[in-house]
């Protein structure tokens, strides 16, 4: 490649990331039309071939939000509010370490981190309920459902993962031998500083501003909560959709087959089955928990939601579109620094992840070329969980639905771009995941790569 | 926590990743002389990589677009991203054969007497499934003219790859027959077995 495209793609990534901060700056549905005129200025200025917008997280932020807010208004979050505020009375704060578990579980079982959309609204609810700063559980829960990833049997990176470190005798349980403990200390790491991070709502002086601007109710407390008739049902129906989508996740054989293009049959992906068992979620509540259609659009759930989309759509057109056009080109120049400097070589599928945010671009060009470089392959099973670096950017979905969600205003997606609630969560949880699964393949892997044959008689 | 000691923790630890990652060390064999035993591990592993990676781009072909599951992620690949996928397929396979010259390189010189001979086989095998798959790339880039070649074209593309396929298997073969310290530490090798096992299964 020559100086001039490097120029090229340089002034393409500061349109990206000077869309994306005017986008923030502007905040709310801003974000995504400012990703819309990022994308236009790609297209009609640079050239580039338009990307793709991110039409199955927006349609899975569609059902899903269609659910809470039916919940919400059948009174089903005020419920909620309540049941975990009588378990987290002794310890309020053990929110911040059981949120990121749940959301990390929910991403393991179903193998994808679409399904922790349905958890956001619900987690944000409690952290306000109980006072606590919503940026904490929010994105903790966020980097960890994003680590719920590479500890998953059915994800898509793992299918791309396996044949690379199969010939080295590593199955998918030795993976997830690797991957899930390793996973569960580094999630545990990031929660202990989260438990801790940023002030208190008392102190926070944006939560304050809008406190006194009437932008936001300050939350009832639990004895002034009065449950609605159907609350505790609305409850049930949601939570079993969440929980439906689980079974299906693990379990592939009761999913309905569709023709496959190579012949025969296979199991449907998961993802069409989180829109549909969510929408049905949200029509049972209104026929069983008696909630008017009018009501679901009215509740405020439903407003984040739909702002999140918006947000999400522009903002992820614009970042796909730049990718699109340039990932060879950044895979390359990472490439050759991990060629040049084998010891970069996890940085480098950090950050793979992030300029791609994809993990299976990450998995399948970064991981050959560790193995490569003599890499062990334990080692790199420990590093592939650098993969998680795609939330390095604030133009994921979870991310943007998380900061929508959190209107005490503590989750942001920042001011410079890469200074959002996201990013010291898992910087802390990438670093220790990794630590901790070079530690495991050293104490409990070291002589499992076959090693080279001693020379018999031929 | 406040203030800015979570963020310079975090910076020790990126460099403790960087110290770990370097600690764990690489093997840099390509201009060194290694036991028979170690360089067929080292290209098998290499071959064996290779294939996974070509495995993937194949599956990934064939998954039906609406049930797509490898890859699947909000932002960068919904099922409209199907167009100009054989040239994508293509394109990740080229990127693989880069990978596959990188691992045989850095696989070193057997110590046998036809040690050399092998590993400029295996090396010139590489580098021409590159350069073969770069070709066929490149012939996506020729307009069509009529449907017809249009359809030689993506048969075309799918012939190479076996094609490459093929001639990697055949040539791990012939440098065993070349030279008998070799074929004994093929046969040895776990990953020549994992490659065997493939390649006849």
């Amino acid at each position: 490649m020559s100086t001039t495209d490097w120029i090229l793609i340089a002034l393409q990534g500061a349109v990206v990331i000077g869309f994306i901060a005017l986008g923030v700056r502007f905040g709310g549905i801003g974000l995504g039309l400012w990703g819309g005129v990022g994308t236009l200025i790609l297209v009609f200025l640079f050239g580039l071939d338009p990307g793709e917008p991110p039409i199955s997280a927006m349609l899975i932020i569609v059902a899903v939000i269609a659910a809470a807010a039916a919940m919400q208004a059948a009174g089903g979050i005020d419920y909620m509010v309540l049941i975990a505020g009588k378990a987290l009375r002794a310890r309020p704060k053990m929110l911040n370490f059981v949120a990121p578990y749940v959301s990390y579980l929910l991403t393991i079982l179903t193998g994808t981190g679409n399904t922790f959309f349905s958890l956001i609204p619900v987690i944000n609810e409690l952290a306000y309920a109980n006072k606590i700063r919503p940026e904490r559980a929010l994105a903790g829960s966020t980097v960890a459902s994003t680590f719920g990833i590479t500890a998953s049997p059915v994800a898509a990176a793992m299918a791309t993962m396996l044949p690379l470190v199969e010939i080295y005798n590593y199955d998918i349980v030795d993976v997830m031998l690797i991957t899930l403990p390793a996973s569960i200390i580094g999630i545990f790491a990031m929660a202990l500083v989260m438990n801790n991070y940023g002030k208190d709502l008392d102190d926070d002086v944006e939560y304050q501003r809008r406190l006194a601007a009437g932008e936001i109710e300050p939350p009832a407390p639990a004895g002034e909560i009065t449950l609605l008739p159907y609350a505790k049902r609305s409850v049930a129906i949601f939570l079993t959709g969440v929980l439906a989508i689980c079974v299906f996740g693990v379990f592939e054989a009761l999913r309905p087959t569709v023709a496959a293009e190579g012949g025969g049959v296979e199991p449907m992906s998961v993802t069409p089955l989180i829109q549909m068992i969510m929408l049905t979620a949200a029509a049972l509540i209104l026929l069983l928990a008696h909630v008017g259609a009018g009501d679901v659009a009215s509740a405020p759930i439903f407003k984040s939601g739909m702002i999140a989309m918006i947000a999400l759509f522009g903002i992820a057109w614009m970042a796909d579109t730049f990718i699109a056009n340039n990932e060879d080109a950044i895979v390359t120049a990472l490439g050759s620094l991990a060629e040049n400097w084998p010891f970069t070589i996890a940085i480098a599928i950090f950050l793979v992840a992030a300029l791609t945010t994809s993990q299976s671009a990450a998995t399948r060009t970064m991981i050959p070329l560790g193995l490569a470089l003599g890499i062990g392959a334990g080692y790199m099973i420990a590093m592939w969980t650098a993969v998680a670096g795609v939330i390095f950017l604030p133009a994921n979905g979870t991310q943007i639905a998380a900061a929508e969600a959190d209107k005490t205003g503590t989750t942001t997606l920042g001011k410079r771009v890469i200074d959002h609630s996201f990013q010291l969560p898992l910087q802390i949880c990438w670093i220790v995941t990794l630590l901790a699964g070079c530690a495991i393949v050293y104490l409990f892997f070291g002589d499992h790569t076959p090693v080279p044959p001693v020379p018999t008689t031929p | 926590m406040r203030g800015p000691l979570p963020w310079i923790l975090a910076t020790a630890g990126v460099l403790a990743v960087i110290v770990v990652t370097a600690l764990i060390g690489n093997r840099e064999d390509s201009s060194e002389t290694v036991p028979a035993g170690e360089w067929a591990q080292n290209v098998c592993g290499a071959v064996g990589v290779w294939r996974g990676q070509v495995e993937a781009i194949v599956e990934d072909l064939r998954t039906p677009n609406a049930n797509a599951t490898a890859g699947e992620e909000p932002q960068s690949e919904t099922p409209q991203g199907r167009t100009g996928f054989i040239r994508k397929g293509l394109e990740r396979g080229v990127q693989a054969a880069e990978t596959l010259v990188v691992g045989v390189d850095n696989a070193g010189t057997p110590d046998t007497e036809e040690g050399e001979e092998a590993a400029e086989r295996v090396s010139d095998w590489a580098e021409s499934a590159l350069s073969e798959l770069e070709e066929s790339e490149e012939s996506l880039d020729d307009e069509a003219e009529t449907i017809e070649e249009s359809i030689e074209q993506l048969a075309e593309a799918g012939r190479t790859i076996a094609a490459v396929l093929a001639s990697g298997a055949q040539t791990l073969v012939e440098v065993g027959r070349l030279d008998p310290e070799l074929a004994t530490a093929f046969r040895d090798s776990p990953t020549c077995e994992q490659v065997r096992e493939e390649t006849a299964g």
